[in-house]
């Protein structure tokens, strides 16, 4: 992945993140994007810098009986990096509503 | 930081399980975080949509879909496993390589020159048999060969007969026919003779190829007999002699005196679909002259053609083949004269269809063993200069091991470690056969009889290539290895040596033995065809040929006709002839040894008619002038030369060889004799008039050919090679007589102006070429297989150092420790030269005909060759032996 461009997947998962999905599977669930599209996405970003990722706290999980789940968040460069691709992609930041609730499900 | 799974067995949630598995493909060191981010997620969706066991079947399948996608995200994650590893043993790979400069430069040399040789006979392998024709679905492309049972098949017939085949078959989609032509080019008042090929309206569209510019020929352009004066040009005549003119389309060429509008060019790499020739013009098959004429597959017979067929989808070889030989039966009833007993045989088209094939095959399975050996040769040597590094670096392996490598990461490392060895040398080896094939191109030509031929490297060669290194490479590096990593850890570590270096020494010395055979058998060759080359020298070819030149001429391509070519011939000998110095000259239509075109014919004995034309027994003839005999100083026997008498109004007569007077009248005197070329029933009896000494006509290993000459007055033919006999500077007369022939028709370009001594050079071209390859070849093999034995009797000296010590201590001589080292190689040899010895016996004979008489068991050869390889392992053995004898007793006791 170039450093000065961004597809147009990779431009709607940051929006996502910003937007403040950050769990693979949420993202998956705003942006419509395949698992196999969203991950490698994510490990793109993160090794180019836009996205780092973090385990959540040990308490949560165990509460549920699960592992913990990893999130990612964007960094500086990811933000400058948004601000860009929104300039490029006008219609980006309309194509996602910030989150509010918990996400949809297919059942919903 | 993996928590305990949930209570419910993995299997019943398969999209977890889905993940344990994909995780085993991604990197280990990623592999326990990866999967618990994928798990969390999956299990936080269960836990999100209430619990598993009640979600509906929708859910469930989203749950395993979105799991499935997991496979990409691992598959981006995997060559990251792979690199760090990788990089690691190419980094460690490099420094070993660089820390022994010499080992890494022999090997990569030794290496080089075998993967080189591979490549550059595989670009060959590539070029004639592997790489498909430039067009359209070459597979269901064939060749029509024809010919009548236990004859052998030609894949040539009359024009007639095609016609019949391309409407009468059920099988194919066409048939299009097509014929050579040599065909003077004027162009910017320079004449050149090129090869032209007359084909049918149907033959581009068949083979499915267009135009680059202009139009190709079409069925239109194929009406009228001599009605159609168009031509296509290849794209690289075009390029080379018309400078890529774009305006060519259109323009008017003056081929053989007529007038040729240029109708298009070819696309670029379509040369026609022989690779033996390859045309430089195409032509309307109706402008070929004579193709009414001549019935039957005989080659020889006026205007035949070759045919190219593609077969209908789904129609297979051998229901096309029973389909055309029903055609051919049908032929045969209605014109038995001239095609009873006709078969049609399918063949790959590119080799002449059948009839070059087998000749190719065998001269490339030849090279292509020979290479293989050679390249095994230098594998052997290499495999024991690892092997003796393996014993060096065996207690930097015990340690390695000793601290947890698993065996499979050590094998690896050394696995690389040649590896990268074989790519280095397989980069030199592809150099070297850059280089090779280069040279070879201009060489290749004159053996196969080829107007051209591109050797092609492309993407097969490149990819046979670089699987041959990978091979050669896990080759080499697989035995040290194997042994290097056995796990008899503590000896290595005490730094003792072990029962280990026993069963080393034995797989070494197995080596030796497997390259003695190998040299043997690849300079035994190279000895088998020398030998034969000497003999060639000394085989009478029936003429003199010292002394002698030779120029040819083809009045066609100026389009004389007979009475204006007659005219021309007298006068060309008689100006030649009166040249100062000249001893006599003489016209012949075929000079022996030429390759190529045969000029064989169906001869009928007059009172032993064979019933049908294919019946008749086929003899090379030639028409020569009068003074041939004289000029070439071939004995006549018996009778007498031809005359001025015998002219086109007189009776027709012949000289026939000793072997045909032998052949057809083993008793009787055959002066007085008749026979025919047309058969009983057409007559056209021809009187021999006199038998002349035997000689080698079509190639110098044949043996009793019958021959017979012909006068040319009463066989007139446009295309001639004039011989001149004299003392004077060869090079000088050759000028000379080019200049007298410009001065008679300046259109006219004369070619093959050479001496008879060079001409004789033409047919040996082959031997010559096989015996460079082989000597080269077997002289690096001999110094492959000295540097081996030297190698494995040092190691053995070393080993035994302690035990010579001793001997030497308790008062052993020189002589006996020579003896005693010189022996243990000499078994070595001795076995290697036994099983080479049996593998030379079982494979000289694939050289047979490269040998010229000389018997493939030759016993000159067997033991001047053999006698040369002991005398080398001699040597190897003996500078080992005499290092054992200076061997300080008290040193070597205290030796480890």
């Amino acid at each position: 992945m170039g450093k000065s461009f961004l597809s147009f997947a990779a431009a709607v998962i940051l929006q996502a993140l910003d937007n403040g999905y950050q769990y693979g599977f949420d993202i998956m669930d705003i942006t419509g994007l395949p698992s196999g599209t969203v991950y490698p996405a994510l490990r793109r970003l993160e090794d180019a810098g836009y996205v780092r990722s973090k385990w959540e706290k040990h308490s949560i999980a165990q509460e549920e009986a699960r592992p913990p789940r990893k999130y990612y968040e964007l960094t500086r460069e990811g933000r400058e990096m948004l601000a860009e691709a929104r300039s490029r992609y006008r219609m980006l930041e309309q194509a996602q509503e910030p989150k509010t609730d918990k996400p949809k499900t297919s059942r919903a | 930081m993996q928590t305990s799974p949930n209570n419910s067995p993995r299997f019943s949630r398969p999209h977890l399980a889905l993940i344990r598995l994909i995780g085993v493909i991604v990197p280990q060191r990623l592999r326990a975080d990866w999967r618990q981010e994928w798990e969390a997620e999956l299990r936080f969706r269960e836990t999100l949509l209430a619990n598993w066991d009640k979600l509906d079947r929708r859910n469930k399948l989203d749950l395993l879909r979105r799991s499935l996608g997991a496979f990409w995200d691992a598959l981006l994650l995997q060559p990251r496993r792979t690199e760090d590893e990788m990089f690691q043993d190419l980094r460690y790979g490099v420094r070993m390589l660089m820390k022994k400069p010499g080992f890494t430069f022999i090997a990569v040399l030794t290496l080089g020159l075998g993967i080189g040789a591979n490549t550059a006979i595989f670009s060959l392998v590539n070029t004639v048999l592997l790489r498909p024709l430039p067009i359209a679905q070459p597979e269901q492309v064939v060749t029509l060969n024809f010919g009548a049972p236990g004859q052998g098949v030609f894949p040539l017939i009359g024009y007639p007969e095609y016609t019949d085949y391309r409407d009468r078959n059920q099988s194919l989609e066409g048939l299009a026919a097509m014929g050579m032509a040599q065909v003077g080019l004027s162009n910017n008042g320079v004449n050149e003779r090129i090869l032209g090929l007359h084909v049918t309206g149907n033959y581009f569209s068949l083979l499915g190829v267009g135009a680059a510019l202009g139009r190709v020929i079409t069925p239109e352009d194929d009406v009228t007999p001599g009605g159609h004066p168009i031509v296509v040009l290849s794209y690289q005549c075009w390029q080379q002699r018309f400078g890529a003119d774009p305006q060519i389309v259109g323009r008017d060429l003056l081929i053989s005196g007529r007038k040729f509008t240029v109708i298009g060019v070819a696309p670029k790499g379509f040369n026609g679909t022989e690779l033996a020739s390859t045309p430089e013009l195409w032509f309307p098959m109706m402008m070929k002259p004579g193709l009414e004429l001549g019935r039957g597959p005989i080659k020889g017979r006026t205007a035949p053609v070759g045919t190219i067929g593609r077969l209908k989808e789904g129609v297979s070889w051998a229901q096309a083949e029973s389909d055309l030989n029903l055609i051919a039966a049908q032929i045969a009833r209605e014109y038995p004269q001239a095609d009873k007993g006709q078969i049609v045989v399918l063949s790959q088209p590119g080799l002449f269809g059948a009839a070059m094939r087998p000749m190719v095959l065998r001269f490339t399975a030849v090279a292509m063993g020979v290479v293989v050996l050679v390249l095994l040769l230098a594998c052997t040597n290499l495999v024991n200069m690892l092997l003796a590094r393996a014993s060096e670096r065996h207690k930097e392996i015990a340690i390695r091991l000793a601290l947890g490598a698993g065996r499979m990461r050590v094998l690896r490392q050394l696995l690389t470690e040649s590896v990268l060895l074989a790519l280095l040398g397989s980069a030199l080896g592809l150099a070297l056969a850059y280089g090779a094939v280069e040279i070879v191109k201009f060489k290749l030509p004159v053996i196969f009889g080829f107007t051209q031929i591109e050797l092609q490297m492309d993407w097969r060669v490149w990819v046979f290539t670089l699987a041959l290194s990978l091979l050669t490479g896990a080759l080499l590096g697989l035995l040290p290895a194997l042994q290097a990593t056995r796990p008899d850890l503590l000896p290595a570590l005490k730094n003792e040596s072990t029962l280990g270096g026993y069963r080393r020494s034995r797989l070494r010395n197995m080596l030796v033995v497997a390259q003695m055979s190998l040299s043997l058998v690849l300079l035994l060759c190279a000895g088998l065809v020398l030998r034969g080359l000497q003999r060639a020298q000394q085989i009478d070819p029936g003429f003199n040929p010292k002394q002698a030149v030779e120029v040819s001429f083809d009045l066609d391509v100026q389009k004389y006709n007979r009475e204006r070519g007659s005219e021309f011939q007298r006068q060309a000998l008689e100006r030649v002839r009166s040249l100062p110095g000249l001893q006599s000259a003489a016209l012949t239509t075929h000079a022996p040894l030429t390759s190529g075109e045969g000029g064989g014919k169906g001869v009928f004995i007059q009172g032993n008619e064979p019933k049908t034309a294919t019946q008749a027994p086929i003899v090379l003839t030639t028409s020569i002038s009068i003074d041939y005999f004289r000029t070439m100083e071939t004995r006549l026997l018996q009778g007498r030369d031809f005359t001025a008498q015998d002219n086109a109004s007189s009776p027709l007569v012949a000289i026939v060889n000793e072997a045909f007077a032998r052949r057809f009248w083993p008793v009787e005197n055959p002066i007085g004799k008749r026979f025919s070329f047309s058969g009983a029933a057409a007559g056209n009896w021809i009187e021999v008039i006199g038998v002349a000494q035997n000689g080698k006509y079509s190639s110098l290993a044949t043996k009793n050919e019958p021959f017979v000459y012909l006068p040319l007055a009463q066989n007139y033919a446009n295309k001639l090679t004039l011989i001149a006999r004299s003392a004077a500077d060869q090079r000088l007369l050759l000028a000379t007589i080019r200049k007298e022939i410009h001065k008679l028709d300046e259109n006219l370009t004369p070619y093959d102006a050479r001496t008879m001594l060079e001409h004789m050079e033409l047919p040996l071209a082959p031997a010559r070429v096989a015996a460079t390859a082989l000597g080269a070849f077997g002289a690096l093999a001999l110094l492959l297989a000295a540097i081996g034995v030297f190698g494995v009797m040092s190691n053995a000296v070393t080993q035994r150092t302690r035990e010579i010590g001793i001997r030497i201590a308790l008062g052993a001589e020189s002589k006996e420790i020579i003896r005693l080292i010189v022996g243990q190689g000499a078994l070595l040899v001795g076995i290697g030269v036994g099983i080479g010895l049996v593998g030379a016996a079982l494979g000289t004979r694939l050289l047979a005909n490269l040998l010229f008489g000389v018997s493939a068991l030759d016993p000159l050869t067997f033991v001047g060759v053999t006698a040369l390889l002991a005398a080398t392992a001699f040597l190897a053995c003996y500078l080992p032996a005499r290092r054992a004898t200076k061997v300080d007793p008290m040193i070597a006791l205290r030796h480890d």
